[in-house]
């Protein structure tokens, strides 16, 4: 009886939502799909290059002049490159690596592309906070690089890791409403292809609410994951 | 090794930095030897090159020039493992302590044991505590530096750097950050290890005090050179070096008393018969009755303007000052019976050091300027 009600409620302030709600189920699960994996594939690549960033800059435990040059100007070349734009200049590659460019999957690749120079920048700059005196005491008690690196840099970098880590996937949210371009499905497709040019408001609105809870509760998370590990 | 061979052994070591606009450098043609239990003093001001060249025997720094030999091994051939290796037998303390932030005090106190200790992980817990008992911490185990006061900080700092069982300790202004007390049981501590595990300790520090208090041997560095060694008492007592017996003034505020002194019109009005003196003396010397022969033998009235002793590795090392008054030459001969006794003896010519002060003060402002 009280659900009948409800249902009736929303149907009322947001016909087209209900109507509509096996595509927002569907959608929610694309944005949490793309989100997802590539987070992770970008998350790892991003954490690769930006330790290769500190330890290979001047002065870093494994200081690599050329290589820090490369890899700096690569990641700054990549995060110059509007998002909308590389969809379109990488979709070869994109074909090459899943064998097709358009759908959910294919996304995926514009996505690791777009947010792992990002990332690598922020892990970067979490990374070089580290004080340099709490690595020169690792080296002086006979920690080797690769032990100063997973055993003080990440470990000491942790907050701050994790904090940049959802201003990330944030962004990364952001960039996977814009994946509807090349038929990635999504949230923001969803708002924009049926909502906006049906001009069926509600649903526009209602993928929106949905977003912000997704941020909210990440960011959220975050914080109190963040607040917990650090002891500074 | 031989027996009696120096456990540190640094020979004509150069460390010169190249920069895009300039080369610095820093160590110039070194040599230094430090025996097994010395607790060797290196002084200096500000950028003498003090860091760089204790650096360098754990090869943190390598160097440009010259041979580092620790415990008989070549350390500039050593490479990777075999340096970290030799690394782990040479403990290095801080002066902003450099623990690790998001580590409990035990879990800092274990890091270097992380690192391929061949201990089992219970006997890794029990040299924990033990460390943490050694530096009288056991009950902040679980407690995160955040938490601690700099001299408890410094002392977990030490316990890291004694968890490989190391024969040498190196402090790089391990006290600089710490206020009087808590520097002093900090030195105390330093003191214990060294005679309490036999450990050998370098010891840099831009305080005079901190060298009396546990050194026996002391090196004076300035723009890279050690300009003046010897052990303790030597260089306290008859110190060779203008910039040596600037360090050791400002430790026994000599200084301050002698400005104090030539302020007063009495001395500043000194008749031609008398003279401001110090004697410095240290050891056997103390226990002559020195000031009454003064009288006796050559006629000569010291009065006492100020005065003091201080126990230096058991031994007692006084300053004196006094003005001497006497007939004729009596107190050039009285001087040199005095400088006979092992007694060392600076003449002050009271308008030269009163000129000497206030070029000095204007120096100090003129830098206190420039920093502003
Ligand atoms: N990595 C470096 N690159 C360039 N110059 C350096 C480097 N390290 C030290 N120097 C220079 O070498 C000189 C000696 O520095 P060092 O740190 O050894 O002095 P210090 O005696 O330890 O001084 P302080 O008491 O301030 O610690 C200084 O002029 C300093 O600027
Ligand atoms: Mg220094």
């Amino acid at each position: 009886m009280t659900t009948i009600l409800a249902m009736d409620f929303w149907t009322s302030i947001m016909p087209n939502v209900v109507a509509n709600k096996d595509v927002f189920i569907q959608s929610t699960w694309e944005t949490i799909y793309m989100t997802l994996v590539s987070g992770i594939i970008a998350g790892i690549l991003g954490i690769i290059i930006g330790i290769a960033l500190v330890v290979t800059a001047p002065g870093g435990i494994l200081a690599n002049r050329t290589t820090y040059w490369i890899l700096d100007k690569l990641v700054n070349i990549f995060r110059s490159i509007p998002f909308i734009i590389l969809l379109a200049v990488i979709a070869p590659f994109t074909r090459l690596l899943v064998g097709t460019s358009i759908g959910t999957t294919a996304a995926l690749v514009p996505l690791t592309i777009g947010t792992a120079p990002f990332y690598a920048r922020q892990v970067q700059n979490a990374l070089v906070d580290v004080d340099r005196g709490i690595i020169e005491a690792a080296e002086a008690v006979g920690a080797s690089p690769m032990q100063i690196i997973f055993r003080v840099y990440l470990r000491e970098a942790l907050p701050d890791l994790i904090r940049t880590s959802v201003v990330t996937v944030i962004s990364l949210i952001g960039l996977t409403a814009m994946a509807g371009a090349i038929g990635g499905g999504g949230l923001g497709n969803t708002a924009i292809s049926i909502g906006y040019d049906r001009f069926e408001n509600d649903i526009t609105i209602m993928a929106m609410i949905i977003i912000l809870a997704i941020v909210f509760i990440i960011q959220i998370l975050g914080d109190l994951w963040a607040r917990k590990t650090d002891h500074r | 090794m031989a027996a009696n061979a120096p456990i540190i052994d640094l020979k004509g070591i150069d460390v010169t930095f190249k920069e895009a606009d300039r080369t610095v450098r820093a160590v110039k043609n070194v040599d230094l030897e430090v025996a097994k239990g010395d607790i060797y003093g290196i002084v200096g001001y500000s950028g003498a090159g003090k860091s760089t060249l204790v650096r360098v025997i754990n090869q943190l720094q390598r160097q440009t020039s010259g041979k580092v030999t620790v415990s008989g091994q070549n350390m500039g051939a050593l490479k990777g493992k075999a340096l970290r290796q030799a690394r782990t037998k040479i403990g290095m303390i801080f002066q902003h302590f450099n623990l690790m932030n998001e580590r409990t005090i035990g879990d800092n106190v274990m890091f270097p044991l992380l690192l391929g200790s061949k201990l089992s992980r219970h006997d890794k817990q029990a040299k924990v505590d033990e460390l943490l008992d050694l530096v009288g911490l056991s009950e902040k185990k679980n407690d995160y530096p955040a938490q601690l006061s700099g001299g408890q900080k410094q002392r977990v700092a030490i316990a890291r750097a004694l968890a490989n069982d190391p024969e040498i300790l190196i402090s790089d202004e391990a006290t600089s950050a710490l206020d009087p007390k808590t520097t002093s049981s900090i030195l105390d501590l330093l003191k214990n290890l060294n005679e309490k595990l036999g450990l050998t300790v370098v010891l840099i520090t831009h305080e005079m005090q901190a060298v009396k208090s546990i050194c026996n041997k002391v090196a004076v560095m300035q723009s890279g050179e050690i300009v003046e060694r010897g052990d303790l008492l030597t260089i306290f007592s008859k110190p060779t070096q203008q910039l040596t017996r600037e360090f050791i003034e400002t430790s026994s505020q000599i200084d301050a008393a002698l400005a104090n002194v030539v302020a007063q019109p009495s001395i500043q009005h000194l008749q031609a018969n008398e003279r401001l003196v110090v004697l410095s003396y240290a050891g056997a010397s103390t226990d002559d009755p020195l000031i009454a022969q003064l009288y006796e033998q050559f006629k000569v009235t010291p009065n006492i303007l100020f005065g003091n002793v201080e126990i230096l590795q058991n031994t007692p090392v006084g300053n004196l000052g006094l003005v001497l008054s006497g007939a004729g030459d009596a107190v050039d001969k009285a001087l040199a019976y005095v400088k006979e006794q092992g007694v060392s003896v600076r003449q002050i010519n009271v308008a030269e050091y009163q000129a000497e002060l206030a070029r000095k003060a204007a120096e100090a402002d003129t830098n206190a300027e420039g920093e502003a």
